[in-house]
């Protein structure tokens, strides 16, 4: 049934997407002039045609994030946008379903680090009980957890947050037999079971905080708006100390705003979802966005990785409206804590962005929904056009180079002179930079007119200082994210998939032998660049030396990066402080305080090792155990691996192995007191 | 052969305290009937076999009562909510005294508690029909 609750008029998002339109293909169009003028002397050649080219595409890339950042700051420094979904006024009618909304609060785990999520979990739960409101959620724990260990883990923190909050009926945890379809796999398999009790869903991950007033606030934006299926907060990046994570904390923080609000000003009620920290009606949702596997295998085809833009346009295309909340506060998320980290989580991010080239060609999808599908595919592909535009600049400057200037040709009398075009060039270089740098400028200048927003940055010293020496650690990262990216999209184009590992989500100092093993080969590429360019063409050498410094720089870079040492004096020094650091939100407090208990033995928590020793939670493990009749084969199979775990010890078997042992009652009690034995041995052996 | 049934009491005395018995007695007691009950079951001198079959009967037993208390009859088919009564006894906060428990003939106060704090892991389903949309594509195979 689509949505009979329309909250803006056509005409509005036509014209802010137009001038949106304008604005980008203007600026494109311009950079284009003076670079073809710089190219016409002597005739373009097949790789000026190529340079030309690649430079369109990548500029049209650049001002669309530029164009959004300076839109979003113009709203932003007149007063903030009144088309924004919490500025609305509400469409509700009294046609409309009036019982009290039911809201499932869900969380998708993989393989995670229990004590992290259930930190989490209860601080997200505990600011829910001071709203007075948790009576209108409950909570799912939707484990996809193949680890026997911490599936056992999950289950025993599962249990004691129950009692703790004494919400045992209201706090839920299901472990997926079988992980089918990953993550959409799992949200689907919650909506078939139990879709029916809820009219509203808010989709966390693993690392996502939101505060409880937040979480109310949301359902009471969609009770307020029928006709909209989605709303997605903007998170911001905290709780890390690494000075790799603090940077990216800080320019998330800084910058965002603008971004956001630029956002939201054409893309109004036909936003994206971005697959979390997001509240989704369920009914629409159910009806439209089952997802279908591809055709094909992977990387392109096979099960939709990037979900959630499939989803948003599923919505959208049904007539629902996608709003993306800019003024809602208190939605959080973690970073990885290295730049190898970073990396890898671009490696999967990439992969399913890259899969969506066959949506752009989807049929029956708008044009908006295509441009969504093309941006995310740009997010990765823009690195290996910069790495090929700078390749061909590099082999263009050298075949000038080698071409002596002709000053007499024809009738001419007098000499003809070169013409220079450095102006030109010069300019096309720094519109590109500023387009840059200047959203960084922006949200710098909007910190002049929000003084108290200017206090808790350090000041607009401190400010200003972060996001100067921002810039330089964005410039000497920025190659080696070229380099990293335009790998991962040669290997996926070469049919290589990435699977489903677990995210490193924990702070730790990079070790010399594993920066090495990450990076060599961004400094021999750096190595080698500097010297061919140095040899061969040395103008271009001075153009490049940004480049080859983040790349030879890029071990101590990525060390220096990685530690928590450097981000904690950073913060003494009152660099890249954010709000959120300056006076830590309750949600935030309650977390750290939650890890800090975790982390001193105060709170109790079950030891890996003696998980399956513990009668209390192999008696829970057994109690959630879903009833399954077991062949006698199969239970022939699961005595023969205790025997053989027995005789020749757990490293003997595989963690799949382990896992269908204490998915089974019979073995997981023989395990229960093999356990217990073995442990108790260790400790009268341990006696003195 | 004294030493290692001593050594073994001893091990299922220390099991029974981690299922949260304290009264010393009732353990010595149930440790030395548990042990005799294994000895009828496992094959002569094998020390670990001897020692699984007493820490499984400990279990029973302990399975046992908490099954009448709970009115929980049937060993064999109340098993998960058996083990829901078990993990709700030793992992409950604030903890209970199981002898206080099994001993105790008027525990309804106790009862109630855990029933109030049993594991429910999901609530009951209420399904919704989640059809995959189908994708049509120009240049690719739908």
């Amino acid at each position: 049934m689509p949505p009979r609750h329309i909250t803006l008029s056509p005409a509005l998002k036509t014209t802010r997407r137009l001038l949106f339109l304008i604005l980008v293909v203007l600026t494109t169009f311009t950079a284009m002039v003076m670079i073809t003028s710089a190219f016409q002397q002597n005739g373009i050649t097949p790789a000026e045609i190529g340079l030309l080219i690649l430079y369109t595409l990548l500029i049209l890339w650049v001002s669309t994030s530029f164009w959004t950042a300076t839109l979003g700051f113009w709203c932003l420094l007149t007063g903030g946008d009144s088309r924004s979904i919490s500025g609305l006024a509400p469409t509700r009618t009294e046609a409309d379903d009036p019982s009290p909304p039911r809201t499932a609060l869900v969380m998708p785990v993989y393989n995670e680090d229990p004590i992290r999520v259930f930190a989490g979990l209860r601080a997200i739960y505990r600011t829910l009980v001071e709203t007075g409101r948790s009576n209108e959620f409950e909570l799912f724990i939707l484990s996809d957890t193949r680890d026997p260990e911490l599936w056992m883990q999950e289950e025993a923190n599962w249990y004691r947050m129950c009692q703790e909050f004494d919400a045992h009926g209201k706090i839920f945890y299901r472990n997926r037999e079988k992980n089918i379809a990953r993550k959409s796999g799992n949200i689907e398999e919650f909506c078939h079971r139990w879709g029916g009790r809820y009219r509203y869903m808010i989709v966390l991950d693993a690392d996502s905080i939101m505060a409880g007033e937040t979480l109310v606030k949301m359902v009471d934006l969609m009770e307020a708006h029928p006709g909209v299926a989605l709303i997605q907060s903007a998170p911001l990046p905290v709780n890390h100390e690494s000075l790799f994570a603090r940077i990216l904390q800080f320019a998330s923080s800084l910058y965002s705003d603008i971004f956001i609000t630029g956002a939201n000003f054409w893309q109004l009620s036909s936003s994206n979802y971005w697959g979390h920290n997001a509240i989704i009606r369920m009914q629409p949702f159910v009806e439209h966005c089952g997802l279908p596997r591809l055709p094909g295998r992977e990387p392109f085809g096979g099960e939709i990785l990037s979900h959630d833009f499939v989803e948003a346009t599923l919505l959208r295309e049904a007539g629902w409206e996608v709003w993306l909340a800019t003024d809602l506060k208190g939605s959080y998320e973690e970073l990885p804590p290295t730049l190898i980290d970073y990396a890898k989580r671009d490696r999967r991010w990439c992969q399913g962005n890259l899969q969506h080239v066959r949506m752009i060609f989807a049929k029956g999808i708008s044009g908006l929904s295509r441009l969504y599908f093309l941006m995310g595919i740009m997010s990765y592909l823009s690195s290996p056009l910069w790495l090929l535009f700078l390749v061909l600049t590099g082999l263009e400057a050298y075949v000038k180079s080698q071409t002596m200037p002709v000053y007499f040709f024809g009738d001419n009398v007098f000499p003809v002179w070169p013409e220079s075009y450095t102006v030109e060039m010069t300019t096309v270089l720094l519109v590109t930079l500023s387009m840059l740098f200047l959203p960084k400028f922006w949200s710098l200048i909007l910190l002049l007119f929000r003084p108290e927003l200017r206090r808790q940055y350090g000041g607009l010293l401190a400010a200003t200082a972060s996001v100067f020496l921002e810039s330089i650690f964005s410039m000497l990262s920025a190659p080696i994210l070229m380099l990293y990216q335009s790998k991962f999209v040669v290997s996926i184009l070469l049919r290589s998939s990435v699977g489903w590992p677990t995210q490193n989500r924990d702070d730790y100092r990079l070790g010399l032998v594993e920066a090495l093993a990450a990076h060599w080969e961004h400094t021999l590429t750096g190595l080698l660049a500097g010297w061919i360019s140095y040899q061969y063409v040395p103008d271009f050498f001075l153009w490049l030396i940004p480049v080859l410094a983040g790349l030879l720089l890029s071990i101590p870079l990525s060390m220096l990066s990685s530690s928590s040492g450097a981000g904690v004096l950073a913060r003494r020094l009152g660099l890249f402080l954010t709000p959120e650091e300056k006076a830590p939100p309750r949600v935030i407090r309650l977390l750290q305080e939650n890890l800090a208990r975790a982390e001193t033995g105060t709170d109790r928590q079950p030891h890996a090792d003696d998980i399956l020793a513990d009668p209390g939670v192999s008696a829970l493990h057994l109690a959630l155990l879903p009833q399954r009749p077991l062949s006698k084969r199969h239970r022939y199979q699961l005595q023969a691996l205790v025997y053989q775990l027995v005789e020749e010890g757990a490293d003997s078997i595989t963690a799949a192995e382990k896992r269908r042992l204490i998915a089974n009652p019979e073995t997981l009690s023989r395990l229960h007191v093999l356990a217990w034995n073995r442990n108790q041995n260790r400790t009268d052996t341990s006696k003195p | 052969m004294m030493s290692d049934s001593t050594g073994i009491e001893m091990q299922v005395a220390a099991y029974l305290r981690t299922l949260g018995l304290t009264d010393a007695t009732l353990i010595s007691e149930v440790a030395t009937d548990c042990l005799a009950s294994a000895r009828r079951r496992a094959a002569p001198g094998s020390e670990p076999e001897l020692l699984r079959r007493a820490l499984e009967e400990a279990q029973r037993r302990f399975n046992r009562a908490l099954g009448q208390l709970m009115g929980l009859d049937k060993t064999g088919d109340d098993e998960q909510p058996l083990a829901a009564v078990r993990a709700a006894v030793l992992l409950g906060t604030p903890p209970i005294a199981t002898d206080d428990l099994l001993c105790n003939p008027d525990a309804s106060e106790r009862v109630e508690q855990i029933r109030r704090t049993l594991p429910v892991s999901t609530p009951p389903e209420s399904p919704l029909d989640m059809h995959a949309r189908p994708l049509r594509f120009w240049l690719f195979k739908s």
